[in-house]
């Protein structure tokens, strides 16, 4: 070979093998879920279409310290807490809701002290997090334009976790069923209430301390980072320019913080820093064109309103805090939004939920092993069968639906679509007392029937995609808290213990092949 | 800006050679060197942009004061007279600047201690490179005073001093060596051989510091660091990996400045040769950063006079010579007392020499290894007193246990298979295997393999320059 050549190969096998590595980080390591990990994540996602939104988004001062429901009076438009963890790069955070903003939109940024005096280099519980079992932070990553990943990827994310993301067992169908326990949890975030499904916690405090740092005041703790705007915030800065180019309209205001007993948050000996550097701060972000709301001591607040950080405030002083910040926003002269679009956000989140449950199901049912013929057994139900609604936990001896509809699916293995009819076998016992059930299969209604020990001729002519559906209707599901024989408040009704499947031409059973 | 960081590899290295290149093949040859010079001071700025200024001043003293002692020197008597205050004037102009930025601090702290006052320090952060642009300019000036240099174009001298493969970390290059290379028209343009082989030389050092210098690090800072007593082992541990950093770290730089250089067509002298190989301390030092011994010689031992003067003179010489050449990487006792330990070590076997005492080759290797292990401890350690906290566990003071340093969990700083396997390994390259001078200096069989390791090493220099945050080059500190 030439030293001309030598040069080339040596050249291209380079780009090959950073391309191949890429490749590898993005496709085996930090795999994208089908859904992702965080509430907050999904809401940003699922309310990306809707136009004229406001987006609050810093550390967790947000989630604790404003109520979206109220200044989404305000704004006249529906507002959406999306904030997390401080120590999390902004950088990622921004580039996200850049991906699910659109014109006419407001982004809020009541960014932590922290956020101006980031230094390079990410945080160990972030970079740990992209690629751990739960894949908790794939979203930041799987979010970046194709550039910023690459960037990601050569620049901070270290060989070593690379080497631990590729060691993970990572199944498919636990993937899947992570993602279904995740839509049930959003499920019952958005039950749970307008300020949830927002996005916010505002609770009534003081709360145990966790994880709180006692050794430090809470000046020290605010401004570890030091009182000069650092070189990763500039860089933040000139980024929302991004947003601004779509026609996203973006605010800073200043975080809440909070004294706690007899640590002032603004101690004598600071004051004069935090002044300068707030100063500083207000300037840098004005000469950039965008507006800065209020002023720092606004959103400073007596050590009653502590709940447990430095960061986070009570309830009440959340409000507070709020009507504040709407004051401030009236007094800055920024306009309401007036979204007429009639949006129900509940209902928004519930059909989101709904169309991602299914989905999951369908790729479940395809991803779990085809049933041939022969028993499912007890132990053997929930990792053979999808129960998508009206089921309780898994049992040893088998599984309790759950109110009064009940359904669950599977997928048959070909060879037994070559016959006429596929016999399914239902076993199981009632509770409080034997009754009759509604059975649909594949949307065909088999009748009302006592399912204990009951069989059903299902035509191969009613099957598509391999898939059996069934639904289960009861008349009269009772917890047994209602009945008084204990404190389950479950509906239960039919306990199904055993599924058995055979094939046949003519309506009789054939004997069991497994 | 560092050899093995991104920022060098992937965007500064290339731009540059790209434009010297380009200017070159238009016959703009003079705007081809300046457009050098300006990269090698933007190079040098990209660290600490206010020093660029005393590089430029150092440089256009000592142009000028190496102008007017050739002119002294080829005019009348009288004038040349002149030459010898000019000199000493260049000479102390030179050191000034370089005791101030260096070993100001140095003095204040020993007159404080001493006297016990309270003077404050001055706190000067050091120029980069200061040591080495400051020996090269005195010899320049020493060799203009003994007629030793031809009159040179500015703009070549301006790149003998700033040329940046070698500005920061040496080798100490010679006016001598340098200037006719500047000079040749044919070293202008592309020479695909000398690319390819520049590149295969920096890829062997970029591996030498990215994967194994500073893997060696993590293991010797652990042990260093630590503020519990060292038991035998993990001294042990500490130490050898210090001795291996260093190495790795330093032939791993003066590699990569040579790789760089020859992209350019300029051949850079080689500065290591195995030096662990060594059979005795003169040995060492002629394989060890071997053009600052050639400059101490030339320009320190031999002026004081060397061998010339009788044996007591001869030890003193050497003593003193060392001794200085402690106190040129850094300002603190414990370079003196490495230098003190080398001008002893030397000495002793200079004696040994002369009453015929002469060891089997492997004991002479084990003792001369031995001893340069233990010294390099004065070398890294922050004061004497932690130096000989080291040592006082090598020599199992605080017991023999292996669990007193953890370095991750479950790993103490010996047991770890990580550092005992790298000791193993490249601890017997070092001592074993053909040096990357020997390996690139035969003809270089270009293979497809070979330019897959080339690609792997830059890889693996991006990945593993992601988790090492800090990962200067030691003798950035000298």
């Amino acid at each position: 070979m030439s030293a001309k050549n030598f040069m080339i190969t040596s050249f291209f096998s380079l780009v090959v093998i950073l391309l191949v590595y890429a490749i590898v980080v993005d496709k085996m390591v930090i795999l994208e879920r089908n859904i992702p990990y965080s509430y907050k994540q999904f809401a940003l996602q699922s309310l990306s279409e809707i136009q004229g939104k406001v987006i609050i988004s810093a550390g967790s001062n947000a989630i604790h310290g404003i109520d979206s429901a109220k200044l989404s009076q305000y704004f006249n438009s529906p507002v959406f807490t999306y904030a997390d963890n401080a120590d999390y790069p902004l950088r990622a955070k921004i580039l996200s809701i850049e991906k699910h903003t659109n014109k006419g939109d407001v982004v809020l940024l009541p960014l932590e002290w922290l956020h101006y005096s980031a230094k390079q280099g990410l945080a160990e519980n972030y970079v740990d997090a992209l690629a751990d079992e739960e894949l908790r932070l794939e979203f930041y990553f799987n979010n970046l334009p194709a550039l910023e990943k690459l960037k990601f990827i050569f620049t901070q994310y270290p060989l070593s976790d690379v080497i631990s993301g590729l060691k993970i067992q990572r199944n498919k169908i636990a993937m899947l069923k992570s993602d279904l326990k995740q839509l049930n949890y959003f499920t019952r975030v958005v039950q749970s209430g307008e300020i949830q499904m927002l996005g916010n916690s505002l609770r009534n405090g003081p709360e145990q301390i966790v994880k709180f740092p006692t050794n430090k005041t809470c000046d020290s703790y605010l401004f570890s980072g030091g009182f000069k705007v650092s070189r990763v915030f500039k860089d933040n800065l000139s980024l929302l320019k991004k947003l601004t180019r779509k026609g996203v309209a973006i605010y800073f205001t200043w975080p809440a913080v909070v004294d706690y007993k007899k640590s002032n948050c603004y101690q004598q000996n600071t004051i004069n820093n935090v002044n300068k550097y707030a100063t500083e701060i207000k300037e840098l972000v004005e000469n950039k064109g965008y507006q800065f709301i209020g002023n720092y001591q606004q959103s400073h607040f007596p050590a009653h309103c502590f709940l447990n950080t430095y960061y986070h405030i009570k309830r009440e002083c959340a409000i507070l805090r709020t009507n504040k910040l709407i004051e401030a926003l009236k007094f800055s002269n920024i306009k309401k939004i007036h979204n007429t679009s009639d949006i129900n956000i509940a209902l928004m989140m519930n059909n989101e939920i709904i169309r991602n449950k299914n989905y999951i199901f369908y790729e479940l049912i395809k991803a779990l092993p085809e049933l041939k013929k022969g028993k499912i057994t007890a132990e053997q139900l929930s990792h053979r069968l999808v129960f998508k609604q009206g089921w309780a936990e898994q049992e040893k001896w088998g599984i309790w639906t759950v109110g009064n509809e009940s359904a669950f699916s599977f997928s048959v293995a070909k060879s037994l679509l070559t016959r006429k009819y596929i016999m399914l076998s239902i076993k199981g016992h009632y509770f409080n007392g034997v009754e009759k059930t509604k059975v649909k299969i594949n949307s065909v209604y088999y009748g009302e029937e006592e399912l204990a020990n009951k069989s059903f001729k299902v035509s191969v002519n009613s099957v598509s995609d391999n898939r059996i559906d069934i639904t289960l209707q009861h008349t009269s599901a009772f917890s047994p808290k209602y009945l008084g024989l204990s404190k389950d408040t479950r509906k239960i009704k039919f306990g199904l213990t055993e599924i058995s499947i055979n094939a046949t031409d003519d309506g009789t059973e054939e004997n069991n092949e497994n | 800006m560092l050899f093995n960081s991104a920022v060098f590899i992937y965007l500064f290295l290339p731009f540059v050679l790209l434009i010297y290149f380009f200017l070159n093949k238009l016959q703009l040859l003079a705007s081809g060197k300046a457009w050098l010079v300006l990269a090698s001071l933007f190079f040098y700025g990209y660290w600490n942009i206010d020093y660029i200024i005393l590089i430029i001043i150092s440089i256009l003293c000592n142009y000028g004061l190496g102008k007017l002692l050739i002119k002294l020197n080829n005019g009348i008597k009288q004038y040349k007279l002149l030459s010898k205050p000019i000199l000493i004037k260049g000479i102390i102009f030179n050191l000034a600047i370089l005791f101030y930025y260096k070993y100001t601090d140095f003095i204040i702290a020993n007159v404080n201690y001493l006297f016990k006052v309270e003077a404050p320090a001055l706190d000067l952060l050091l120029p980069l490179a200061i040591s080495f642009f400051t020996f090269q300019q005195i010899a320049y000036l020493v060799d203009c005073y003994k007629s030793d240099a031809l009159e040179y174009n500015f703009l070549n001298y301006c790149l003998f001093v700033t040329f940046f493969p070698q500005l920061i970390a040496g080798p100490i290059v010679h006016h001598k060596e340098m200037m006719p290379q500047f000079n040749n028209r044919t070293n202008a343009y592309v020479n695909h051989a000398n690319i390819a082989k520049g590149l295969f030389i920096f890829a062997i050092g970029l591996f030498k510091k990215v994967i194994i210098a500073d893997s060696f690090a993590q293991w010797a800072n652990t042990g260093f660091n630590s503020t519990t007593a060292l038991q035998f082992w993990d001294a042990w541990g500490a130490s050898l990996s210090y001795t291996f950093q260093l190495y790795y770290d330093f032939s791993g730089y003066a590699d990569m400045a040579i790789g760089i250089a020859l992209m350019f067509n300029i051949v850079l002298p080689i500065n290591f040769n195995s030096p662990y190989k060594a059979l005795t301390i003169q040995d060492f030092w002629h394989r060890w950063h071997m053009t600052l011994s050639r400059w101490l010689r030339d320009y320190l031992y031999i002026p004081l006079g060397g061998n010339r003067k009788g044996a007591i003179r001869t030890y003193i010489n050497v003593m003193l010579t060392f001794i200085l050449g402690g106190l040129w990487h850094g300002a603190a006792w414990t370079f003196i007392v490495w230098g003190a330990l080398h001008g002893l070590a030397l000495c002793t076997q200079r004696l040994w020499t002369q009453v015929g005492f002469k060891l089997p080759s492997i004991i002479s290797w084990l003792l001369t290894f031995t001893f340069i292990s233990v010294s390099w401890i004065f070398f890294r350690a922050e004061d004497i007193p932690s130096a000989l906290h080291i040592i006082s566990g090598m020599l199992g003071v605080n017991g023999y246990n292996t669990s007193s340093i953890l370095i991750a969990p479950g790993n103490t700083l010996i047991t770890s298979p990580y550092i005992v396997s790298y000791l193993i390994i490249f601890g017997f390259s070092a001592f074993f295997s053909r040096n990357s001078m020997e390996l690139s200096l035969n003809k270089i069989r270009y293979t497809i393999w070979g330019s897959l390791m080339v690609s792997a090493v830059f890889f693996l220099a991006i990945l593993f320059g992601i988790a090492t945050v800090d990962s200067e080059f030691l003798y950035f500190n000298f």
